[in-house]
């Protein structure tokens, strides 16, 4: 019952801090009106804050292992919602198709194949 | 009753892992047959996607702090971001100017109907980055975001195999280029697949949202003179 509980407290502790991290970039991106989400900034701020040790790597573990490892499905609903664009992405599908596929492809080897060229 | 969809969305994702695990493909991947799962389920029944929507609020909702927790996987690798810098902000610096450039020389190709090459303008970056520069720009929001996770999708999806075939095979290497091409989704994939591979998936996922929204206004310009 006490380690259930203190177990409670880890994963407590850590959202909180994360949400803190979150709610300090959100409020960076509405007060500046950059168009960079809050999420990014928090992600930068809790990156400097760990590099800082600010804040401790391992009381951070709990809440973020457990996103990290779900992030994948958070993503289920955001894709189903494509339906919604249906009407939108079928009116123009072949430039949208075209170059979404070629782009992507483009883009991920050029920067697999400079990276690997430099850091050679 | 609405939360029945909260659960499900769980429950035939999970399942669908544990079924997938054992094929080895690239095509046998959880996220996407679990969307084509429920697109089937909406567009043969009479059922109330906007039900769907509502219900999963929730984790669109959560895919913000998750953003925030990828901070953690970066300072992991922050000797090895730190003894590359040079290469990974050239890397990301040169895939986001393809990754505009490319997607409007073709999509020009085409159409020159201007609301249209703005919204593709992004396509590569996390969908809020996108968005608003989507807003900024002057193309459509809703476009943007659609076209994103279209892109996130692909990328997800054959990335790594790509990455094998063209014999990119250090692992800093695939992070990049997932992140660069595939943002937030590409990400994911990457932390399911590696160390290391995630951390700099991470990190060109951050660099390439702020040199895209930095560098936008400059390519939305072009598209205007066209």
């Amino acid at each position: 019952m006490r380690t259930a509980c203190l177990t409670l407290l880890t994963y407590l502790r850590s959202a909180l801090i994360i949400l803190l991290f979150l709610g300090l970039g959100k409020g960076i991106t509405a007060l500046s009106g950059l168009p960079i989400p809050g999420s990014i900034i928090g992600l930068l701020l809790l990156f400097t804050a760990l590099t800082l040790r600010v804040v401790n790597y391992q009381t951070l573990l709990p809440t973020a292992n457990l996103l990290l490892r779900y992030m994948t499905l958070f993503f289920v609903p955001v894709g189903v919602g494509l339906l919604q664009y249906g009407d939108l992405l079928s009116q123009y599908w072949l430039a949208i198709g075209l170059s979404s596929v070629i782009g992507t492809f483009t883009v991920l080897l050029t920067t697999g194949w400079v990276y690997q060229r430099l850091a050679k | 009753m609405i939360y029945f969809y909260t659960i499900a969305t769980v429950v035939v994702f999970l399942l669908l892992k544990k079924l997938l695990a054992p094929i080895r493909s690239p095509l046998a991947n959880p996220l996407l047959w679990s969307i084509a799962f429920f697109m089937l389920l909406f567009s043969l029944s009479h059922l109330n996607f906007q039900h769907y929507q509502d219900a999963n609020q929730l984790f669109i909702w959560l895919l913000e702090p998750a953003v925030v927790a990828l901070a953690l996987p970066l300072f992991n690798q922050v000797t090895q971001i730190r003894n590359q810098l040079k290469p990974i902000l050239i890397s990301c610096s040169i895939g986001v100017i393809v990754a505009m450039s490319s997607g409007l020389a073709i999509a020009y190709a085409f159409t020159s109907d201007k609301q249209l090459l703005l919204s593709l303008l992004p396509k590569s970056v996390t969908s809020p980055i996108a968005m608003a520069i989507a807003q900024q720009t002057g193309g459509l929001a809703s476009l943007s975001a659609a076209v994103v996770i279209a892109v996130g999708l692909l990328g997800a999806l054959c990335g790594f195999s790509v990455l094998k075939w063209a014999k990119i095979t250090n692992l800093q290497a695939q992070g990049i280029a997932m992140g660069c091409s595939a943002h937030a989704i590409g990400t994911a994939k990457a932390i399911e697949t590696g160390k290391e591979q995630g951390a700099f998936s991470s990190l060109a996922l951050v660099i390439s949202g702020i040199l895209t929204a930095v560098l936008a206004p400059i390519f939305a310009m072009i598209i205007q003179s066209l």
